[in-house]
């Protein structure tokens, strides 16, 4: 065991200190560039002239940039649909498992009942369970409904499997509000909706906030369940429009570059613009009771 | 509860003390959880249960709804299928090594921004933006970035060090390290956030009083953190196992689950013999891919008990 460090002389104590900080700060910044660099080597590959791509010495920065690419994509593919699909199902799943989530994370917030338990962990190893291991069966469900290959089977089936996470993070934030609060209210003559709208609702806003970014980002980035429920061009979202463009192994790699960010351009700003949410979410399913 | 408000008229003697009426089932919480439960028992929960009975059947794309029943002969195929067999075992060198790799990044990257650093909250962001890119993309991205060709940036790196190029994907055994490397670049950084929340829950007293004791930073890492995180860390390796054990977006356009089947996964190959994926012979398999995802469920669900029996119960003591 080392000794005490006031043991060491102060300029020593100092030095290594500035040294330990100076390495802190160097460390930080090479894991960002790693975590970072690739994507602006994405927005480098997709502005470059095709003749750039394989010339040597590589270069980060390309010699005169060009749209042409992005311009290529947005008129000759059906990217803008894509795009607009994208937004409808992370937007429509969201939204309804969010609702579909509130209001079972009301009733299981405040009410006590026989059952409550088993529902709690029923509902739990739902979670657990990644939604594309069932992928069969769910196309095979879909197709009874009538409701394979349409945008409305893709909104409830994504507002469908995503409900414990919603259910399990909204109860969160709802136990920690005082039940006196909304029993107060329904006292008065409130009905229970208009409590949970009215006085619950605003104060979890910051908890919806989360939920619905972290909901948000899964949507927008799903393609297994899509690519396998969907076969009109028309109705696809974005990542099934750029396997369907890209393929398994497209070598244009300006082409790649671009599609791909176009994917993910639009989910980094709702990231950016939402983050201050995010943290507190992403460890409420494991932290919360 | 059952205290009866006195304006209430009085129970038939015929009814069960604690009998559902219309009224007390309203008033009560099942209103409230029917929609989440009637759209989870739909889509979750039924097709968990008819999938056990697909595996059992030699349901086609063709036949659906006419299929015959064949006993565990699905599953005879795949245990016999050197393809398949395969598949399980790089699925489970993938599960360990990019699981333990990632934890190791991810909370080593925990440590580091948990110090007291300027503008550490830029280098989290910075970090995390792997996170929101979705794994389809993230394979598109590692596969131009490990391009074999001149244009590839990493082995053009490589060069300009002196070093040679790496054969990335074209050499089976460093295919299958490849990505695994990339599915830590992915996956890292949802453990760093999930490490950083329980790192910030210890009380910095707890740490410096150790500190003016003269343990080291390796002896309070070891003998403070990891004992206070256990729980945590328990719980992150659990969520990661699940989620890379059932990996199969990435490997789509990553590898394609090449070269030859060196980075097939079980994940990949339901898929390719349910819904084809090029090989005519796979076209339209759904039983034997059922009887695959059969696999997938029983590996999770093992893990998934191992969760609760770790997140779940044992909580309560600990807050």
């Amino acid at each position: 065991m080392r000794r005490v460090t006031s043991a060491q002389p102060r300029w020593q104590r100092e030095g290594r200190a500035q040294l330990r900080f100076g390495l802190d700060h160097l460390l930080a910044i090479g894991a960002s560039l790693l975590f970072v660099y690739p994507l602006i080597w994405l927005l480098s590959a997709s502005l470059k002239p095709a003749w750039q791509i394989y010339r040597q010495p590589l270069t980060l920065i390309p010699d005169g940039a060009t749209l042409e690419v992005y311009q290529r994509i947005f008129t000759g593919t059906p990217f803008p649909t894509y795009l607009l699909n994208s937004v409808v199902y992370a937007v429509g799943g969201t939204l309804l498992t969010v609702f579909v989530g509130l209001v079972a994370a009301y009733g299981l917030s405040r009410h006590e009942f026989r059952g409550k338990q088993t529902t709690l962990l029923l509902i739990l190893m739902v979670q657990l369970m990644p939604a594309l291991i069932s992928a069969i069966p769910v196309y095979i469900l879909m197709q009874r409904l009538d409701l394979f290959n349409t945008q409305i089977g893709i909104v409830l089936l994504y507002g469908a499997v995503s409900i414990p996470f919603g259910v399990w993070v909204l109860k969160g934030y709802l136990d920690t509000i005082p039940k006196e609060l909304d029993e107060s209210a329904w006292i008065d003559g409130a009905g229970k909706l208009y409590t949970l709208w009215r006085i619950l609702v605003p104060v979890i806003v910051p908890g919806l906030a989360s939920l619905f970014i972290i909901l948000f980002v899964g949507k927008w980035n799903e393609f297994a369940l899509a690519s396998v429920l969907l076969r009109d061009p028309s109705i696809f979202p974005l990542t099934v429009g750029t396997y369907m463009l890209l393929g398994p192994d497209e070598s244009d790699f300006r082409l790649t570059a671009a599609a791909s960010l176009i994917n993910i351009v639009p989910i980094l700003l709702v990231f950016l613009g939402l983050q201050r949410f995010l943290i507190s979410g992403l460890t409420a399913g494991a932290v919360k009771q | 509860m059952r205290a009866t408000t006195p304006a209430a008229p009085p129970p038939a003697p015929t009814r069960r003390r604690n009998g559902m009426t219309l009224q007390r089932f309203i008033a009560g919480p099942w209103p409230w959880l029917v929609p989440a439960i009637g759209m989870l028992a739909l889509f979750r929960a039924y097709p968990m249960a008819h999938q056990a009975w697909l595996s059992l059947t030699d349901m086609r794309t063709a036949t659906i709804g006419q299929a015959r029943f064949v006993g565990l002969d699905n599953y005879r195929f795949i245990f016999t299928d050197a393809s398949f067999l395969g598949s399980l075992g790089f699925t489970f060198t993938f599960t360990v090594g990019s699981v333990a790799l990632s934890f190791l990044v991810g909370f080593s990257l925990a440590l580091l921004l948990n110090r007291p650093l300027r503008g550490r909250s830029v280098y989290r962001t910075a970090i995390l933006t792997s996170w929101v890119i979705s794994s389809l993309i993230v394979g598109y991205m590692w596969q131009m970035l490990l391009n074999e060709s001149s244009a590839g940036v990493v082995n053009g790196m490589l060069r300009n060090l002196g070093l040679p190029a790496v054969a990335w994907f074209s050499d089976p055994s460093t295919a299958r390290i490849s990505v695994i490397l990339v599915d830590i670049w992915r996956s890292s950084a949802y453990i760093m956030v999930f490490m950083l929340g329980g790192l910030q829950t210890i009380p910095r007293e707890l740490v410096e009083a150790a500190m003016i004791d003269g343990a080291s930073a390796w002896q309070r890492l070891r003998h403070i953190v990891l004992p206070l995180l256990s729980g945590l860390i328990t719980i992150a390796l659990i969520f990661t196992t699940i989620a890379t054990f059932n990996v199969y977006e990435l490997i789509v356009s990553l590898t394609g689950g090449g070269p030859g089947r060196a980075t097939m996964t079980v994940g990949y190959q339901m898929f390719r013999t349910a819904f084809g994926g090029g090989e005519a012979q796979g076209l339209g398999l759904l039983g034997r891919g059922a009887a695959m995802g059969m696999l997938m469920f029983v590996f999770t669900l093992a893990f998934t008990v191992l969760y609760l029996r770790v997140g779940f119960y044992r909580r309560g003591g600990r807050a």
